[in-house]
């Protein structure tokens, strides 16, 4: 599988933590990347980027990660969202989980934990 | 840990000036004896392994050590082994401010003795490496008084240091919390920690020092204080009150959200709860944080 085939949408308020995730996913050879930075952004995005893999973080202003994944699985059930947060509660987990979140992991997002990531939900198709 | 509490102890007896410090810091910060180094000296772990058990480190609030064993990469015999190499490390500091001429040995010898029976520091283990060393050693520098949960803040502040020598890096000197009502500033962000209690965090700080800050976290290079600064400055704040969150959660059964830090200019922090001030001097200045158990009014 060519990994600039695929796209990937990164959802996150912090500029930097936006640059860190695009230069990692280009460094492992996915290109194909666009930028939301709230949760109102994203779901705009989705709908005209329809992108295979979507980053989003949790905490934003405007409107959560949460409430975006739950409207972007609304509009497409099939969406692969991973979440990424700095706090990781169980209140967030089940949250997260109840609204059909692929995956949740904690910032910050190490290359090797992305790549693991990816491989796990796009080339193995899990 | 040691270390930074010992600067705090010979600035506030007036042993040596900030000036002086600071270099004798920049001085021992080359010299330092980190456990990966030792391990690797040991040949217990190989390169790889260290920047394994370090990435894991800013993503869990492990002792080094713990992480190695965890994953096979040491005995707990070879960490027993390293933290006995380690536990003098400090020291290096005190050779850095003999080596500059600030104090001589003998006085070096006098004070550090005062300091160890000031703070009873002989008493804590120190193969306990940092995390319960530290709340330790924060308790008896540190006075919260007025604060409803104090334990609490004084984990907030051992989570806070530890993720400032993992982040940004360990050539800095804490300060005693100064009681606030208000606090002006410059240039300042923050955030609340809602949920089973309530947390006001922030920091503010003069340019200069914000944008060696954010340039240190980041890993890039900023050159004035603009929105890249401020943003890495709340990202700092949001991963380590995330850290703190997630031990709380482990813990103390406790459960809390983030709101999404905010960041303001030429305005100012006012509290009508608990407020404090921490001062932390780094080697490039001052950057001071700010604890409250209700929320802020900005004015």
């Amino acid at each position: 599988m060519d990994t600039n085939d695929l796209k990937i949408m990164i959802c996150d308020d912090s500029i930097l933590a936006r640059k860190k995730l695009a230069e990692n996913l280009s460094s492992i050879g996915f290109s194909n990347i666009c930028e939301a930075k709230n949760g109102i952004e994203a779901i705009d995005l989705y709908k005209t980027e329809k992108p295979n893999l979507v980053f989003m973080d949790i905490t934003m202003p405007e409107k959560s990660g949460i409430e975006a994944l739950s409207e972007i699985k609304e509009f497409d059930k099939n969406a692969k969202i991973i979440m990424a947060s700095s706090i990781i509660s169980q209140k967030h987990l089940k949250s997260a989980i109840e609204a059909g979140a692929y995956d949740f992991l904690q910032k910050p997002l190490s290359k090797e934990l992305i790549e693991k990531t990816l491989k796990k939900a796009l080339i193995k198709g899990e | 840990m040691y270390t930074q509490f010992f600067g705090n102890y010979l600035i506030n007896n007036n042993l040596l000036t900030l000036e002086q410090l600071n270099i004798a810091l920049l001085a021992q910060k080359n010299t330092r004896l980190k456990l990966g180094i030792l391990a690797i000296d040991n040949g217990f772990m190989t390169e790889a392994q260290i920047n394994e058990v370090h990435e894991t480190q800013t993503r869990e609030d492990k002792r080094f050590g713990d992480i190695a064993v965890s994953k096979g990469f040491l005995t707990e015999a070879q960490v027993t082994h390293l933290l006995k190499a380690q536990k003098n490390a400090y020291l290096l500091l005190g050779q850095a401010i003999v080596d500059n001429g600030f104090m001589t040995m003998a006085d070096f010898e006098k004070h550090l003795n005062e300091y160890k029976e000031t703070t009873r520091i002989e008493t804590i283990d120190f193969s306990n490496e940092q995390n319960d060393f530290l709340e330790e050693v924060v308790k008896r520098f540190f006075s919260f008084e007025g604060f409803k949960s104090s334990d609490m803040f004084f984990e907030y502040v051992a989570v806070l240091f530890r993720n400032l020598v993992r982040f940004i890096g360990s050539d800095f000197t804490p300060f005693a919390p100064i009681k606030i009502e208000t606090v002006p500033f410059s240039s300042a962000i923050s955030q609340a920690i809602e949920g089973d209690e309530y947390i006001f965090t922030g920091a503010h700080g003069a340019d200069d020092q914000l944008i060696t800050f954010a340039s240190l976290f980041a890993g890039e290079t900023y050159s004035n204080n603009d929105e890249y600064v401020k943003d890495a400055m709340s990202e700092f704040l949001n991963l380590s009150n995330g850290i703190f969150c997630i031990n709380m959660s482990n813990q103390s059964n406790l459960d809390f959200d983030l709101t999404p830090p905010s960041i303001y200019e030429d305005k100012s922090f006012n509290f009508d709860c608990t407020a404090y001030l921490i001062p932390v001097e780094f080697t490039f200045g001052r950057i001071n944080f700010v604890l409250a158990d209700g929320p802020v009014s900005i004015s």
